[in-house]
């Protein structure tokens, strides 16, 4: 399988609850959850595509000089494709279908629209068959692609690894 | 000019219409190497000056009679040919027969610039127009209207890399019926793709794409990588140690990521 993820994922994978006690309970649920996709990804052996649209996301709040670091993390991890003009190509025909969608799954905001139709667009074009993110409105377009998943709750190939994340035993 | 000498398929009922042309064109190249001396493994072409050709065939062209197994189609499929050669219109269904016929279009390019002349096709008996004529800026003219290029990132298994004359590398793609087969930028980049056999590869490069299908006509890969996601629960650490722990001191990230998105 070739999956696509939003940059959302691994910043919900790689939460720390001590650091953030207002959202505590709201982000402690979603790192289980990033965790359980990332274990479900890495068992069925699956290539993980991060557009490099999404990566830019990921650095917005990473010191300069680390920057470089955490791409050369995130490429050695991840397929990072660029959105090249197939892409351009896709995202463009997502635009048009996005204006035929029923409107309660419609996005209020184009800029937003034009952010997750380029990370979408970016996946698809580079072989993704599946693609997981949180977002309902960006499932809901990548779904006129390829299939959309939303993170998993719980592991159906692993009934134990969930409580091992939880208590920090994986 | 008088023959050198004969090749001659010989054998119980057969009738030369019953040969396919593949063999006729492999069994003479064949003869061509052994009448050169060629030594494949060196010479990547038989020179100009060893080559042979065949004789008895209409002087001032060379005419092959063709006999076809299902004619009427034969000849629907060529006219269709001829229709979409001089057509210069967009329309949507004449590029479908367009991408069909790109491959022999480009064969016959090459066949005609390389003898310096150009290739017609005719129906026998009849004083009408060749049903196409194909020079050699005929490919040309006809992927300017069909192919696009571009840099990009093509995921797939290397299944075989070499090349006596030109660095290769056949690739499977996911979705793709037919292997990929990929050039090669540089004999460093071949070793080390053969290290890597049968294996999960992700080649950046430059494309040329059909376009409307974006079916990979060619790929030229210039490098390649394997990311491998690895265990989780490291994979996270290596992350966080790499910069991602920056995200501990944003306190709401959707928030921030809504912004972003703004």
């Amino acid at each position: 399988m070739i999956a696509g993820i939003d940059s959302m994922v691994l910043v919900y994978a790689g939460w720390v609850p001590s650091k953030n006690p207002k959202h505590s309970s709201k982000y402690q649920e979603l790192n289980v959850r990033a965790q359980l996709l990332l274990h479900k990804l890495f068992r069925e052996k699956a290539l993980v595509l991060l557009p490099t649209v999404a990566i830019s996301e990921l650095l917005v709040p990473v010191p300069k000089t680390e920057k470089g670091t955490l791409i050369a993390a995130l490429t050695e991890k991840f397929i990072c494709p660029s959105f090249d003009v197939k892409a351009a190509a896709i995202a463009a025909d997502l635009w048009s279908q996005h204006r035929n969608m029923p409107k309660d799954v419609q996005y209020d905001k184009r800029h937003v629209l034009r952010a997750d139709v380029m990370i979408v667009a970016s996946a698809y074009a580079a072989g993704a068959s599946d693609f997981y993110s949180h977002d309902q409105k960006c499932r809901d377009l990548a779904k006129l692609l390829m299939k959309a998943h939303d993170l998993p709750t719980d592991d159906p190939g692993d009934m134990f690894l969930k409580n091992d994340i939880l208590s920090g035993d994986v | 000019m008088l023959p050198t000498f004969e090749v001659r398929f010989v054998g119980p009922g057969l009738a030369p219409e019953r040969i396919p042309l593949r063999a006729v064109s492999d069994a003479l190249s064949a003869v061509q190497d052994l009448a050169s001396g060629r030594d494949p493994y060196e010479t990547p072409h038989v020179p100009l000056d060893k080559g042979i050709g065949l004789v008895k065939v209409r002087r001032g062209s060379a005419v092959y009679s063709c006999v076809s197994r299902a004619p009427d189609e034969a000849i629907s499929n060529l006219s269709h040919v001829g229709l979409l050669l001089s057509s210069t219109g967009d329309h949507g269904g004449e590029e479908d027969g367009l991408v069909a016929a790109l491959r022999p279009v480009e064969s016959l390019s090459d066949v005609a610039r390389s003898i310096g002349s150009r290739v017609e096709v005719s129906l026998v008996n009849h004083d009408g127009p060749p049903l196409f004529v194909i020079d050699k800026d005929a490919f040309q003219r006809i992927s300017s209207r069909l192919l696009m290029h571009g840099d990009t990132t093509v995921i797939g298994r290397v299944e075989r890399v070499g090349g006596a004359t030109n660095m290769r590398c056949m690739m499977r793609v996911p979705g793709r019926r037919r292997a990929l087969h990929c050039d090669v930028k540089g004999n460093d980049l071949v070793r080390r793709l053969g290290q890597h056999l049968y294996e999960q590869i992700v080649a950046t490069g430059t494309a040329t794409w059909i376009h409307r299908s974006w079916r990979i006509y060619r790929f030229k890969i210039r490098d390649f990588t394997q990311p491998k996601l690895g265990d989780p629960i490291e994979a996270i650490e290596r992350l966080r140690n790499a910069g991602l722990k920056a995200w501990d001191h944003i306190p709401d990230p959707d928030a921030l990521f809504q912004e972003l998105r703004q």
